[in-house]
């Protein structure tokens, strides 16, 4: 499934652009300039050639010569543009994911627990304020606290440990409020049923119970939701990099989108939407790991 | 004989002795009731208009006279909240209006008449989802332009494969009880049985989606704005009054966190009633 719904993907967005009021050349070229070199660049380039030549040009390149066109305001592959960028994007959402991970699934297991305890009500009241903060206000209130009053950490760039830290906080707080929360119904829903009973019966310890008995059993809507919220990471990271200035895939796509250079556009949104799906492949094959009842077909 | 029907309790009836238990509900229920008259009315409220400028009163905090400080161009931060409640809320509702149209009627088709046009349907559903939502609606809003109307276009396309596939399991669901085949023995026609017999009872996930829907959508709309892609300056909106208000976290910090409070109030109240809706409607389910 996963190779055509790329391909499907590439002609979605090739059509979205291609159809975006504004000519190639003018924002390659600028506004002053000879119609003979617009001319010139629009045959170069082949866009006047009908829209189907194109779009499976660009499409055969894409996938054959992993080209993905040319940059019209820096003037280089996107190819090349896209890899120099993409390890940091790359550190970043793997970085909040795995905190978001680490955070999230023990806060949702104690919550289960301890249910209708005072720290429950707590952590649920935090997650609900987690899921319903904007990210981009996340990121500035937390350069508020941690950098400008208290001096922590730094607001720029994402190479050093300390600067690392705001970020990974920014971008993972809702993925944690949303993984604590999936955690916990998960697990409350296992813990009610008999065979939790029967191991409890039986004399087991509880830290065994939950962690050997429950806690597999509860795991495959987690990892759902952890597949997902990479997507939602991979996205998020464009508002996390203009906000802490970290060049990445999504700084490189902003400043594409204020420039109209389609083909970073472009580019840019299909790496993601490959990643994403890739990482949901790795979750449906990792559900047979957790769950034996599940065959990879 | 019609005087005859004992009248029971309805399912609403019960959903609603049910919610009115809920607090967090029943506050999230008042928050957003107040945030609509505040947004119909915000002429009348407003203390002062949302370009209204004061060049003797920039950057000012929050005082007596503006109660929540200027902003850089000397306008009362309290009326641009204001009025920019209306952006938040037309885009969340009417966005979410589009998506819930579509959607709903893609997932209805597909589930209803299955095979071939349930493949393709979906299938175009699962492309969608390949994307990122905000990626797909920084895309499309980019590539629409600024402005209400295709920030609410923007918006709505991307939440429609939630709507969409959340029809199509309801449909599938009831599809094959006897009541269908019963309106398809008396000779419904397919548009009736969908729209009469099967749409009542997809209902309540589909209203509880919606509510956390329209929460989203104002995310949304506040995150494109923020980059600059949704609502354009002058008219005030939370997310680009956030991203004005960059430059002077240092010094003027208030500039930044009065927005952003009324984003997040306003969408933990959604979430509330989306929550208590949820529970309400399916007792059954434990959270």
């Amino acid at each position: 499934m996963l190779i055509p719904v790329i391909l499907c993907v590439m002609i979605v967005l090739f059509t979205i652009l291609y159809f975006t009021p504004g000519d190639p050349a003018r924002i390659a070229l600028g506004q002053e300039v000879t119609d003979e070199a617009i001319t010139a660049f629009r045959s170069a380039r082949g866009l006047d050639d009908p829209f189907v030549v194109q779009l499976g040009r660009y499409i055969y390149r894409a996938v054959f010569k992993a080209d993905l066109g040319y940059s019209y305001v820096m003037k280089s592959p996107v190819s090349y543009e896209l890899s120099s960028r993409i390890p940091m994007t790359a550190k970043l959402a793997f970085c909040a994911v795995l905190f978001s991970t680490l955070v999230g699934i023990p806060l949702g297991i104690i919550c289960a627990i301890r249910q209708y305890s005072i720290l429950d009500s707590v952590v649920t009241l935090v997650t609900l304020l987690g899921v319903s903060m904007p990210t981009f206000w996340t990121g500035l209130l937390l350069i508020l606290a941690f950098s400008v009053h208290l001096g922590w950490f730094s607001s720029m760039g994402f190479g050093t440990l300390n600067e690392m830290v705001l970020p990974i906080l920014t971008l993972s707080g809702s993925s944690i409020a949303i993984i604590a929360r999936i955690t916990r119904s998960s697990m409350l829903e296992v813990i009610k049923s008999d065979y939790i009973r029967t191991a409890r019966a039986k004399g087991q310890r509880e830290s065994v119970v939950i962690f050997r008995h429950a806690l597999p059993n509860a795991m495959i809507p987690i990892l759902t939701i952890i597949s997902i919220q990479f997507g939602t990471l991979l996205g998020g990271s464009i508002i996390t990099e203009a906000i802490f200035s970290i060049s990445g895939v999504g700084r490189l796509m902003l400043e594409a989108i204020s420039m109209r250079d389609y083909p970073i556009i472009q580019g840019g949104v299909l790496f993601i939407s490959l990643a994403f799906c890739l990482i949901n492949l790795a979750a449906d094959i990792l559900y047979a790991f957790v769950d034996p009842r599940i065959h990879v077909k | 004989m019609a005087s005859n029907i004992i009248k029971g309790n309805s399912m609403w009836k019960y959903t609603l002795i049910r919610l009115r238990r809920n607090y967090l509900a029943v506050a999230g229920f008042v928050v957003i009731a107040l945030l609509i008259l505040v947004a119909v009315f915000a002429e009348r409220i407003a203390p002062y208009g949302y370009s209204d400028q004061d060049y003797m009163m920039i950057r000012k905090s929050p005082s007596a006279a503006h109660w929540l400080g200027t902003d850089e161009f000397g306008r009362d931060v309290l009326s641009r909240l204001i009025y920019g409640s209306r952006i938040s809320l037309q885009v969340g509702f009417i966005a979410v209006s589009i998506s819930l149209v579509i959607g709903g009627a893609i997932g209805a088709v597909a589930g209803y008449f299955g095979g071939k046009t349930d493949n393709i349907l979906m299938r175009i559903m699962d492309v969608q989802l390949a994307i990122p939502t905000i990626l797909l609606a920084i895309v499309i809003s980019s590539a629409l332009g600024p402005g209400l109307f295709n920030l609410m276009v923007a918006v709505g396309i991307t939440h429609i494969p939630n709507f969409a596939r959340l029809m199509r399991a309801s449909v599938l669901s009831v599809k094959g009880m006897e009541f269908i085949e019963a309106a398809r023995a008396m000779g419904a026609t397919h548009k009736r049985i969908i729209l009469m017999y099967i749409m009542p009872n997809s209902i309540a996930p589909v209203i509880v989606q919606a509510t956390l829907s329209v929460a989203n959508a104002i995310l949304f709309a506040a995150t494109l704005s923020f980059l600059g892609l949704g609502i354009q300056p002058p008219y005030p909106e939370w997310g680009g009054m956030l991203s004005a208000a960059r430059p002077y976290l240092r010094g003027n910090s208030y500039l930044s966190i009065f927005p952003g409070l009324a984003i997040m109030i306003t969408i933990v109240a959604l979430n509330c009633i989306g929550d208590g809706l949820r529970d309400a409607l399916d007792p059954k389910q434990k959270r």
